[in-house]
C-alpha cells in the first residue's frame, strides 16, 4: 500500500490542494526554485550579453541555471539551449535541425504533440506519419529498409495515456543512416529515466518542478544544427527570463535526489486507481500501458457519459482533472491521441499526480468516481 | 455496406445528425437493447467523434462494426448487434 511522503521530504514539494489531479495542467513551483526566483530577480536583471558589472552578474546566474539543469539531465552544459517553453523548444529543434538537413521527410508518431505536426507541416517538408497500437506505442518495424527522412520525431512517453515509447530502438535503427532523432520529453524528468540515444531533447522546466516559463533544448554535441537569430548566451530566441531559468536550475538540483521513491509511489497509485476503476465502473474504456508507462498518468473513458459533465461534476466534488473529450477541446476535435489509438473518446477523464500527491486525495476520487459517472449516465437516460 | 437485404430501410435509420457526442451512442445502445441477435442497425451521425466512438463502443460491447459510409452531412455507421 503507497504511504503518503514522509513529512521531511515532503516539504520539498509544493502544497497542492487536495483533489488537484491535473499536474500536467499546471503544478505550483518547488517551494525553493520559487526563493530562488525571488533572489535572482533582485540580482539578475541585466542584459548577459554587456561588458559591465551588472550584466557580468546576469551571465553568471544564466549559466549557472544552465549548469545546473544539464547535471540533472546528465549532459554538458553546452548542450542546453533555455527557451521560454517546451513548444518553443520542439520548433526550434525541428526548425533547426532542418535548415541543417535540406532534403528528406519529416517523420513523426501519430501520436506526437500538436505542436510537432503544425510546425511539421509548416516546414514544407513531406510529412510520414507513423503508426501506433492500441496502447499508443510506435510499432516495431515503422522504419523502412533504407530510411531518407531528414529528422525523425518521437515522445519518450504519451502525455496523454502515459505509454513509454520505444526511442532507444528508433535512434538505435536510424544511426547508421545518420537520420537525427528529436525527443519530446514533456512530462518526463524526475517521472522516469530519460532515454540516453537521442540528437535533440525538448523538456519543460515544470515538468521537474520549475517555472512554466522556462523550455530546454538540448542539442547533442555533433549533431548537425542551426541556431535561431537572435539567440545569446543559451537562451534561444530573444530576451532571457533569467530568473525563471535559475528557479529551473534550482529545481532540477532539489528535485534529482528526491524524485526516484516519489515516482515508485506514484506508479503504485495509478496502478491502484487502474484496479479500483475497472473493478467499480462498468463500460470503461482504461487506455494506454498498464505497466510499461509515466508512473503518475492515467486516462480512462466511459461510455454514455459527455467528458465536460464528467470533469463539471468532478470539480463540483472538489477534483481537478483534464479530458480528451471533443467537448472539453479548444479545436472541439476529439483527442488525437485516442484517435490513433482506437480508444473511446467520449466521456474521457485524464489524470496526473502532482509531487507529493496524498493517498486521501486517490481514496477519495476512488469512492467517489463510481458515483460520478452514474450520476452522469443517469443524466443521459442510461 | 453488406448486402441491401440485411440493411433496414432508410427509414428504420437512426437520425442522430446535429447532435454531439456521447448522444449518437447512446441513440445506439438503446436500439440495440431493443433488437434481436443479427440485427443490423445504421446510425446517421455528423459529430466528428462518432467515427471514433461507435467502433469504440462495438468493441467494448462485443457487438460488430460493419462499415461507416459518407452520408453528406456526416456518415451512415452500420453495426451488427451481438450482444445487448
Amino acid at each position: 500500500m503507497p504511504q503518503n511522503p514522509p513529512i521531511g521530504e515532503a516539504s520539498a514539494f509544493a502544497q497542492v490542494p487536495a483533489g488537484y489531479l491535473d499536474a500536467l495542467g499546471g503544478s505550483p513551483l518547488l517551494p525553493a526554485a520559487a526563493a530562488a526566483r525571488r533572489a535572482a530577480e533582485n540580482l539578475a536583471w541585466a542584459d548577459p550579453a554587456r561588458l559591465h558589472h551588472a550584466g557580468r552578474t546576469a551571465g553568471l546566474v544564466l549559466d549557472s541555471a544552465r549548469a545546473s539543469i544539464a547535471s540533472f539531465l546528465g549532459v554538458r552544459p553546452s548542450e542546453v539551449h533555455l527557451t521560454s517553453s517546451i513548444r518553443a523548444a520542439l520548433e526550434f529543434g525541428l526548425t533547426g535541425v532542418l535548415a541543417a538537413r535540406p532534403a528528406g521527410a519529416v517523420a513523426l508518431s501519430a501520436v506526437e504533440s500538436l505542436t510537432l505536426f503544425e510546425a511539421a507541416d509548416r516546414s514544407g517538408r513531406e510529412v510520414e506519419v507513423l503508426p501506433v497500437d492500441s496502447n499508443g506505442r510506435l510499432l516495431p518495424g515503422s522504419v523502412p529498409a533504407t530510411p531518407t527522412w531528414a529528422v525523425a520525431c518521437l515522445q519518450a512517453a504519451n502525455p496523454e495515456v502515459g505509454t513509454r515509447q520505444p526511442v532507444e530502438e528508433l535512434a538505435g535503427a536510424l544511426e547508421p543512416f545518420g537520420i537525427p532523432v528529436l525527443v519530446d520529453a514533456t512530462a518526463c524528468p524526475a517521472r522516469i529515466p530519460l532515454p540516453a540515444r537521442w540528437s535533440a531533447l525538448a523538456l519543460s522546466a515544470r515538468d521537474w518542478g520549475g517555472p512554466a516559463g522556462v523550455g530546454a533544448l538540448v542539442i547533442r554535441q555533433g549533431t548537425s544544427w542551426v541556431s535561431p537569430p537572435g539567440s545569446e548566451r543559451g537562451w534561444l530566441g530573444g530576451f532571457p527570463d533569467i530568473a525563471s531559468a535559475a528557479a529551473a536550475g534550482i529545481a532540477a538540483e532539489t528535485i534529482a535526489s528526491i524524485w526516484e521513491p516519489e515516482a515508485a509511489r506514484a506508479f503504485a497509485l495509478i496502478a491502484r486507481i487502474r484496479a479500483g476503476l475497472a473493478e467499480t465502473i462498468d463500460d470503461l474504456d482504461i487506455v494506454g500501458d498498464p505497466d510499461d508507462r509515466l508512473p503518475h498518468v492515467l486516462t480512462f473513458s466511459a461510455l454514455y457519459c459527455s467528458g465536460e459533465a464528467v470533469v463539471s461534476e468532478l470539480d463540483r466534488r472538489g477534483f481537478a482533472v483534464a479530458s480528451g473529450s471533443a467537448c472539453v477541446s479548444d479545436t472541439e476535435r476529439p483527442s488525437h491521441v485516442l484517435a490513433a489509438m482506437g480508444a473511446l473518446t467520449g466521456g474521457n477523464v485524464r489524470l496526473s499526480l502532482p509531487f507529493g500527491c496524498t493517498d486521501e486525495t486517490v481514496n477519495d476520487f476512488l469512492q467517489q468516481i463510481p458515483e460520478v459517472i452514474r450520476a452522469v449516465r443517469a443524466d443521459a437516460g442510461i | 455496406m453488406p448486402a441491401s437485404k440485411e440493411l433496414p430501410a432508410r427509414e428504420g435509420w437512426i437520425d442522430e445528425r446535429g447532435s454531439l457526442c456521447p448522444a449518437p451512442v447512446i441513440a445506439l445502445a438503446r436500439a440495440a437493447r431493443n433488437c434481436d441477435a443479427g440485427a443490423v442497425i445504421v446510425v446517421l451521425a455528423d459529430d466528428p467523434a462518432a467515427e471514433l466512438d461507435i467502433p469504440a463502443w462495438c468493441r467494448m460491447t462485443g457487438n460488430e462494426f460493419i462499415a461507416a459510409v459518407p452520408d453528406n452531412p456526416g456518415s451512415a455507421y452500420a453495426v451488427r448487434i451481438n450482444a445487448h
